[in-house]
């Protein structure tokens, strides 16, 4: 009885150290490797949920996560280059003949041709709410590798939009899965979507290379200490959207950690709202934009993961900062523009008033973006130096105070060039029909030089036209450009072939790899 | 070990409450810096001689900032405070005096208000109201309220069988006056130690509501709000949140002791001489 005992401890204590030996699904097992991302950028809040890139903005993870490939693909110049295709021909200003590469199967096995994609982009006009007005797509023909798109208007940014997330490319006869799985071309096949989580496995059929991670689990984190914990405690192998603040704790852990920055044309800027009666005085507008210290708050709030911004777009891109000037910070000369507007401090409370009223603007924001609030309040405090009393609104419930028209100055964070066009950023928030155009500016100058923009096909030429855009824009006070933001991501010091994109479109790769 | 009596408990966190009072009250002349001046080259400085609980991220004066939060948090929560206990007391004794309809209504309602998740409904409504701590007190009044009213209501309900009282009313007192000169002071002991006690979850949940950004607004110092602000930080630099969250857990922990010595000091079941002994 007693032996038996004995026995049967041992038996307990050798069962205990075979579970012990279980790992998580972090862990690799029979030499796998599995990848665990953690970001804040995937979730009902993003509208990406789910890998169908014809719902919503879905279609930026169906790239992100190597499930789904585009016709084009932009470079780190954020030119579009060849992807899925071969080569291309203007037939004529509306037509656009792309010849497909030969050796690309989706998958599950069925080979990429013209009819594949024909059936993918009538889908995508079809059931996508902007790709329709983007695309402006009459009909498209296929005939074997080839695709042929004519479009309602001469289009110049056509390709552009082709290289778009929405416009990736999947096999429409498979269909999306109820839990929003397609079949793409990319070296990721899923096997499980959620809400908050994407399970990916290799797929070994690629087209372009070997994949050389076998698992990705991306995890959608949305609290941004949470996420660095989770960093922290080594349940992520890499991290995208960590806060600015936390970036100096892997930094200087060099032997576990690598921090990738890169430069993106997502951009801190301010809206105007001309039908608030403060805000139609354009010396009031100029002296705002003169009072806001953007070198600063790049450099200390951002911790200098920014460039300060002139306007839209960052000096990477041919029509970029580099081509256009603003005021700069200047707090005396903030005050005389006041002063000629015939705003004065006439009861010594530190505020400009005029007719019994002090200068006040409903500074409106979320703080869904961290440093939106900061960039309120830093505003808050320098414009009170100039004699503007700021009053800040920093609320999740931001939508509906913008619906009501019960705010002055709206400042949010956007990509302003997600197509590596200028066209974009003016179609959708400048010109008097822009959908986003939530200040109501109108300038006749500017919708006519988007008339001319839209016709123009030469690439030199557009770009003279965004910068003279750009520069009425900046004119006219219609937007504040505060700052471009880097994208940092964090990953272990084992991992390879993660390289940042200034696109924000493509994170997993074939080339990830990570060491034992 | 000598015991120490619960008078002399009373008077040192009356004294230490009161002190925390009236640091609130004069917070604007005790601070060393202005508390709203923002100075960027001196962002998040340790503490040092000059800062002695060094500065925030936009280089105010932490120090400065905690002393002027607690003009804003211990005042706002002892409005707070005043507000529900008054209302909800004044509510609960009138339903049980005049009974019927009134008492029906009035129960009703509170049933309704207690029926909600209190945070997620103050939640909920600051939201709609908008942020700003007067919102932000608003909404915890409509919440907290029903408490005062059933408890009072029930107090004066005993109070109203009590022999004194009917004589009272066979003695042509009614209305107004039996419950000024009856009721109230008979309750007030109760009403008071449950709003003592109720002093630091309020405290809490109108920090809470300003952590989650539905209370003080920028610039206003608030413990709450400088907590959200620091918790980003609290790795790379602690001070950030230490001074507001060590002032948070002061306040409550003060006021707590406060009630607890006062409810004691009141209790009928300990006699004159154990309190002085």
């Amino acid at each position: 009885m007693h032996n038996t005992g004995k026995k049967l401890l041992a038996l307990l204590f050798v069962a205990m150290c075979i579970a012990g030996c279980g790992g998580s699904k972090n862990a690799t097992t029979n030499r796998e490797k599995v990848f665990t991302y953690g970001t804040i950028a995937y979730g009902p809040q993003h509208n990406d949920v789910g890998l169908n890139p014809h719902e919503g903005y879905s279609g930026w993870s169906t790239v992100r996560y190597g499930v789904g490939e585009t016709l084009f693909k932009f470079d780190d110049a954020m030119e579009p280059r060849y992807w899925l295709a071969q080569s291309m021909e203007h037939v004529n200003a509306k037509t656009l003949k792309i010849t497909l590469k030969d050796n690309i199967t989706f998958s599950n096995g069925r080979k990429l041709d013209g009819q594949a994609v024909k059936e993918c982009l009538e889908d995508l006009l079809k059931v996508h709410d902007r790709a329709s007005g983007d695309l402006k797509i009459a009909k498209i023909d296929a005939q074997g590798q080839d695709v042929i798109i004519t479009t309602k208007t001469p289009l110049p940014a056509l390709i552009n939009y082709l290289s778009d997330p929405y416009a990736a490319i999947i096999d429409m006869q498979a269909g999306v899965t109820a839990d929003k799985k397609v079949i793409g071309t990319g070296p990721f096949i899923a096997e499980k979507v959620s809400d908050s989580e994407i399970e990916l496995v290799k797929n070994s059929k690629y087209w372009e290379k070997p994949v050389k991670v076998d698992k990705v689990h991306v995890k959608a984190i949305h609290d941004s200490d949470t996420l660095t914990m989770a960093m922290q405690s080594g349940e992520l192998d890499a991290a995208q959207g960590l806060p600015y603040s936390s970036l100096e704790l892997f930094a200087k852990d060099k032997n576990s950690y690598q921090v990738l920055t890169e430069d993106t044309s997502r951009t801190f800027l301010a809206t105007m709202n001309f039908l608030s009666p403060v805000l139609q005085n354009l010396y009031v507008r100029q002296a705002i934009a003169m009072g806001i210290d953007k070198a600063n708050f790049t450099k200390v709030l951002l911790k200098g993961n920014g460039t300060t911004a002139i306007g839209p777009f960052p000096t990477g891109m041919a029509f970029g900062d580099f081509k256009v000037f603003a005021s700069k910070f200047d707090l005396v000369g903030t005050r005389k523009l006041l002063e000629s507007a015939g705003w004065k401090d006439t009861d010594g409370d530190g505020y400009l008033d005029k007719d019994g009223e002090n200068l006040t603007i409903r500074w409106l924001t979320y703080p869904g973006r961290a440093e939106l609030p900061l960039l309120a309040e830093t505003v808050q405090a320098t414009l009170k130096q100039a004699g503007i009393k700021v009053v800040v609104n920093s609320t999740a419930n931001f939508r509906d105070f913008l619906k009501r028209g019960e705010w002055d100055i709206y400042a949010n964070a956007m990509v302003t060039a997600p197509t590596g066009d200028p066209e974009y950023f003016f179609t959708t928030m400048a010109l008097e029909k822009s959908a986003l155009n939530r200040g109501k500016y109108v300038n006749p100058k500017l919708d006519a030089l988007e008339a001319k923009l839209s016709q123009e096909f030469d690439k030199n030429k557009r770009a003279n036209i965004a910068v003279q855009m750009e520069q009425q824009i900046l004119n006219d006070v219609a937007f504040i450009f505060v700052a471009h933001l880097k994208m940092p991501f964090v990953m272990k010091k084992i991992v390879t072939g993660f390289r940042p994109h200034p696109s924000d479109y493509y994170e997993i790769t074939a080339d990830l790899d990570k060491d034992f | 070990m000598r015991k120490i009596s619960v008078t002399t408990k009373l008077k040192f966190y009356s004294a230490l409450a009161i002190g925390v009072i009236l640091i609130s009250c004069f917070a604007k002349w005790l601070v060393p810096f202005d508390p709203n001046a923002q100075n960027l080259s001196i962002a998040l400085m340790v503490p040092n001689g000059t800062h002695w609980l060094g500065t925030d991220m936009y280089g105010r004066d932490m120090l400065s900032r905690i002393i002027m939060g607690a003009q804003t948090s211990v005042l706002a929560t002892l409005f707070l405070v005043c507000l529900v206990s008054v209302l909800g007391t004044l509510l609960g004794v009138f339903s049980a005096y005049k009974g019927g309809a009134w008492d029906t209504v009035c129960m009703r309602m509170a049933d309704v208000c207690v029926a909600f998740p209190g945070l997620v409904f103050a939640i909920a409504l600051a939201s709609v109201l908008g942020g700003g701590i007067l919102n932000a007190v608003l909404a915890l009044t409509i919440i907290s309220w029903p408490k005062y009213a059933r408890l009072a209501r029930g107090q004066a309900l005993v109070q109203l069988e009590q022999d004194f009282v009917k004589a009272a009313r066979l003695d042509g007192t009614t209305g107004f006056k039996l419950l000024w000169r009856f009721i109230f002071p008979n309750i007030l002991d109760t009403m008071l130690v449950t709003a003592l006690l109720d002093f630091g979850t309020l405290l809490m949940e109108l920090a809470g509501l300003s952590f989650l950004g539905l209370g003080a607004m920028p610039p206003t110092a608030e413990w709450g709000a400088m907590l959200s602000k620091g918790r980003s930080m609290i790795q790379t630099s602690p001070w950030t949140v230490l001074g507001p969250g060590l002032a948070i857990f002061l306040a409550v922990a003060i006021f707590n002791l406060w009630g607890e010595a006062m409810r004691d000091y009141f209790d009928p079941n300990l006699k004159r001489g154990s309190r002085n002994a």
